[in-house]
């Protein structure tokens, strides 16, 4: 009996050797669909609404500039003597409006970039946390340029990793 | 007759191991925090009170990391607040009531953002300019208080008591606290802390508690 119990002991521990070994050795992997992860990232979600937000409230400005002028320009045209004091206003007024449309332009670009950063930054960093908690050795990225030609479809974790990354922005993790 | 011991014993093995492996394949396990049955039974002097409240497992602290930079939040029972501002090993029960009184009608938090590795003033990280020195300290003084919001359930509670706690060279990390309003629902909803990062450009930050984590507090035993 005795004899028999250490034959198991050693076979249990042989195969956990052999576990331990496949373990360390075979590196896991698994791929993402890059834009799918981004698109349902919930802080792109929230970040696209405060950008549209901002840029419908810098919209606003543009068009209250461009409404005086029109009503410059109108009274311009129809005053038949064209006031010269007018005329240099509109101009003054034109040159105003196109720089201030420029750097209103110039601020929704920079911001948009920025916020752009921000999600990247994130994502990028939740993608590594799911990477290390989960044991891969490498997560790729499939955005479709070519990088990754073909993999089996057991190997998508898109969807874990989305709801992973969600629920780490949320901070519930 | 041995065999017939041995193969359903190595079977039996080869199952569990298998089981275990798609588990930690599937999706991003449970975390790890303790049950807090019985947290709310037990009762603390001012030390042990303090130094459990600020340990991560029991969920009043909440950390994220993003890339280089740390940001935490601790939740402050108003007893918390009492012991760190009494600094004492025991504190009479009638100065505890005294400052839970004073403190009333709000809820407490600290928010931390530390360099993960670096020894310089988190002001002076990455800096470009003595300009951009000048406008980090004027955000984190003045501005940075409307980036900060506290989320109950469907309600967003604006950040009402706001203190930047400058460490200038001595330390790393910045640390500010913060005061919200207590909303007067009586259902306890998650909280949790939101706060758009405009210096080091991380996003919005969000550290979630749970209603269960903030409940069962133990209590502080006076004197």
């Amino acid at each position: 009996m005795k004899k028999e119990l250490i034959i198991v002991l050693l076979i249990v521990i042989g195969l956990m050797a052999v576990e331990a070994y496949h373990y360390f050795t075979t590196s896991k992997t698994a791929y993402v669909l890059i834009g799918e992860v981004y698109n349902k990232f919930d802080l792109k979600k929230e970040l696209e609404k405060k950008l549209e937000f901002t840029k419908n409230a810098r919209q606003k400005i543009s068009d209250s500039l461009a409404f005086d002028l029109k009503l410059l320009a109108k009274k311009i045209d129809d005053d038949k003597a064209k006031n010269e004091q007018d005329v240099k206003l509109y101009n003054l007024k034109r040159e105003e409006f196109v720089e201030k449309k420029r750097r209103l332009e110039e601020d929704n670009n920079t911001l948009t970039k920025q916020y752009d950063q921000e999600i990247l930054t994130q994502l990028n960093q939740y993608v590594k946390d799911y990477g290390k908690e989960n044991h891969y050795t490498y997560i790729h990225g499939n955005d479709g340029n070519g990088s990754l030609m073909y993999a089996d479809e057991s190997k998508n974790i898109t969807e874990k990793v989305i709801e992973y990354i969600n629920k780490k922005y949320k901070g519930e993790k | 007759m041995n065999l017939k011991l041995i193969l359903p014993v190595a079977a039996f093995y080869l199952l569990v191991s298998c089981n275990r492996n798609t588990g930690s394949h599937g999706s991003a396990e449970l975390s790890g925090e303790k049950s807090f049955s019985e947290s709310s039974q037990l009762e603390l002097e001012p030390i042990e009170y303090m130094s459990w409240i600020q340990d991560t497992e029991h969920g009043l602290k909440k950390e994220k990391v993003i890339d280089d930079i740390t940001f935490s939040a601790q939740y402050k029972p108003l007893a918390y607040i009492a012991c760190m501002e009494e600094r004492k090993n025991a504190i009479q029960e009638s100065v505890l009531k005294e400052k839970e009184e004073e403190l009333k009608g709000m809820q407490y938090y600290d928010l931390k953002i530390s360099l993960s590795g670096e020894q310089t003033e988190l002001l002076k990280y990455k800096l470009q300019s003595g300009q951009e020195y000048q406008d980090r300290v004027n955000y984190f003084a003045f501005k940075m208080q409307k980036d900060i919001s506290l989320v109950e359930g469907s309600d967003t509670v604006p950040c009402a008591l706001y203190h930047f706690e400058r460490a200038y060279d001595v330390a790393p990390y910045a640390k500010f606290l913060l005061g919200f309003p207590l909303t007067n629902k009586k259902d306890r909803k998650e909280k949790t802390l939101v706060f758009h990062d405009e210096i080091f450009k991380k996003g919005i930050i969000k550290l979630s508690f749970s209603p269960q984590q903030l409940i069962n507090v133990p209590k502080l035993k006076t004197i």
